[in-house]
């Protein structure tokens, strides 16, 4: 089993980085850098390599420290949809090489498309914004969108 | 596809796969959208909150 100090060695980047691309605030995101590492310090004695990689391990408790962060700063304000628990898919897909997968897929498709599923899920703008921001119409970037959605399901194989 | 979508981008903010963040960052350049790295963000919070009002400026002045 890794020991702490070996995590926070090669993680403690990786999960800044994550804390600070959703949270504007650098000494709330330091603090919750600090929450995530004695939260894995407290469930090291429970993480198990059959069920989840450590990388996907230590993303899920970061993740959902950043979740709990929200819910407890903003209960009125609707999670971030890529945050949200509905989005959960399985565990097991969050690996590097599926990540190199969606790479390739997208670079197979035709400029305009990529930049909408960039736009749309990695910005998380809605499609309205990504028509302004693209100078294109709503009705050609909906199309777009539904069309490289199909695309992207053949070319990832899922 | 939409939830994996969803995922598969939020995970790769915290796995920064260089393949992918290459595809991210073409995006990015070609409609002028660029995001701080981790050392500029860093560099921000350093330098504090932004303060500066022209208004205020011209009251103290007054």
């Amino acid at each position: 089993m890794p020991d702490l100090e070996q995590i926070y060695l090669e993680y403690r980047k990786k999960v800044m980085g994550y804390i600070r691309a959703r949270i504007r605030s650098f000494a709330d995101a330091e603090d919750l850098c600090e929450d995530v590492f004695e939260k894995i310090q407290r469930k090291l004695g429970d993480f198990d390599e059959s069920k989840a990689s450590l990388n996907t391990w230590v993303f899920t408790i970061t993740r959902n420290t950043v979740i709990d962060y929200f819910r407890r700063s903003k209960p009125s304000e609707e999670l971030d949809e890529n945050l949200s628990d509905d989005s959960e898919v399985d565990e097991g897909v969050l690996q590097n090489e599926t990540l190199g997968e969606l790479a390739s897929a997208l670079q197979a498709l035709p400029e305009e498309m990529r930049a909408i599923i960039v736009l749309r899920y990695y910005d998380g703008k809605p499609l309205t914004e990504i028509a302004e921001i693209m100078g294109l119409s709503y009705g050609a970037v909906k199309l777009r969108h539904q069309s490289a959605l199909v695309k992207l399901r053949k070319g990832m194989h899922v | 596809m939409d939830k994996l979508l969803k995922s598969l981008f939020d995970y790769q903010r915290f796995e920064q796969q260089p393949e992918l963040q290459k595809v991210i960052d073409s995006v990015h350049a070609r409609y002028s959208m660029r995001e701080l790295n981790l050392d500029e963000l860093e560099y921000v919070a350093a330098a504090g909150p932004l303060e500066y009002s022209p208004d205020k400026k011209n009251q103290e002045r007054k």
